[in-house]
């Protein structure tokens, strides 16, 4: 028998997207609203636990309004289930609760994209996270 | 005989309430059908989920469930909703500055792909090079 503890908690939601032209909802998902940081600028975001995403990616515009030189950061060519995506990486400080918050590299892509996503890099190293599909919770600690 | 085409515009011009009750009706329809079709083995490994009820979801996506237009008229653009009223359209940066100017600091904010492909554009993402 294994126990981990967490701190934190948030629940599944459904997102929005398309299939044939028709606006749809997933299931619900784990995903979580987080705040970004760069410098004194803040901006909040909803983003989905990707387990299958080795980088924590955002999207081109998000970056642009936290003041960030978006195509200045080093360039990371990803393969994803949408196509090829140029990401680039930037220090920034993400928020994930009230007085939860830690410096991480996170990718921003090079055009828009419809989804944030926390994966391996910039989030999975920084976080335990604990889902329960069926009850739709999202238990999440801090992994030093 | 009953086409698709014609179906969808009587389907049209019938009250709000009466197409959600529609829309729960066929929800409900595609969840018994995938029951049947699924071996008492694959539901006890992997349950059929409940359809969505649109009633008890945010309004932000219960109105774009309802309001499929959109995906039409703002490819390739934000947009932000606050309850059941679209704020504004455009880029990000133009559409939290009209939420701010209502007095929305954090709306609801949706970016529409130029092509249905680009949903999943980053997701399952690694490395190539």
């Amino acid at each position: 028998m294994y126990t981990v503890e967490y701190q934190y908690r948030f629940v599944y939601r459904p997102l929005f997207y398309e299939i044939d032209g028709r606006p749809t909802l997933t299931e619900p998902r784990p995903a979580i609203p987080v705040n970004l940081h760069y410098g004194l600028l803040k901006l909040q975001a909803i983003a989905l636990i990707d387990s299958g995403s080795t980088y924590s990616l955002f999207d081109y515009q998000i970056g642009k309004e936290l003041g960030i030189d978006v195509r200045a950061g080093r360039l990371q060519r990803l393969s994803s289930l949408g196509g090829l995506v140029l990401g680039y990486a930037h220090l920034i400080e993400l928020e994930v609760a009230e007085g939860w918050r830690f410096a991480t590299e996170v990718l921003f892509s090079d055009d828009a994209i419809p989804r944030n996503l926390l994966g391996h890099h910039g989030f999975l190293e920084h976080v335990a996270v604990g889902l329960q599909g069926k009850a739709g919770q999202i238990y999440l600690r801090p992994e030093n | 005989m009953i086409t698709l085409e014609k179906l969808v515009g009587e389907v049209k011009q019938l009250p709000r309430d009466e197409q959600k009750r529609l829309l729960e009706i066929l929800q409900q329809e595609v969840a018994a059908n995938q029951s049947a079709k699924t071996s008492h083995a694959e539901q006890m490994e992997s349950p059929i989920p409940e359809p969505i009820n649109l009633e008890t979801i945010d309004p932000e996506l219960k109105w774009l469930m309802e309001n499929g237009w959109i995906l039409q008229k703002y490819r390739g653009e934000y947009i932000a909703l606050e309850g059941n009223e679209l704020i504004a359209h455009g880029t990000l940066g133009e559409v939290l500055a009209e939420s701010k100017r209502r007095g929305i600091d954090h709306p609801f904010t949706q970016y529409i792909p130029k092509t249905e492909k680009e949903w999943l554009l980053g997701q399952g993402n690694y490395p190539i090079d």
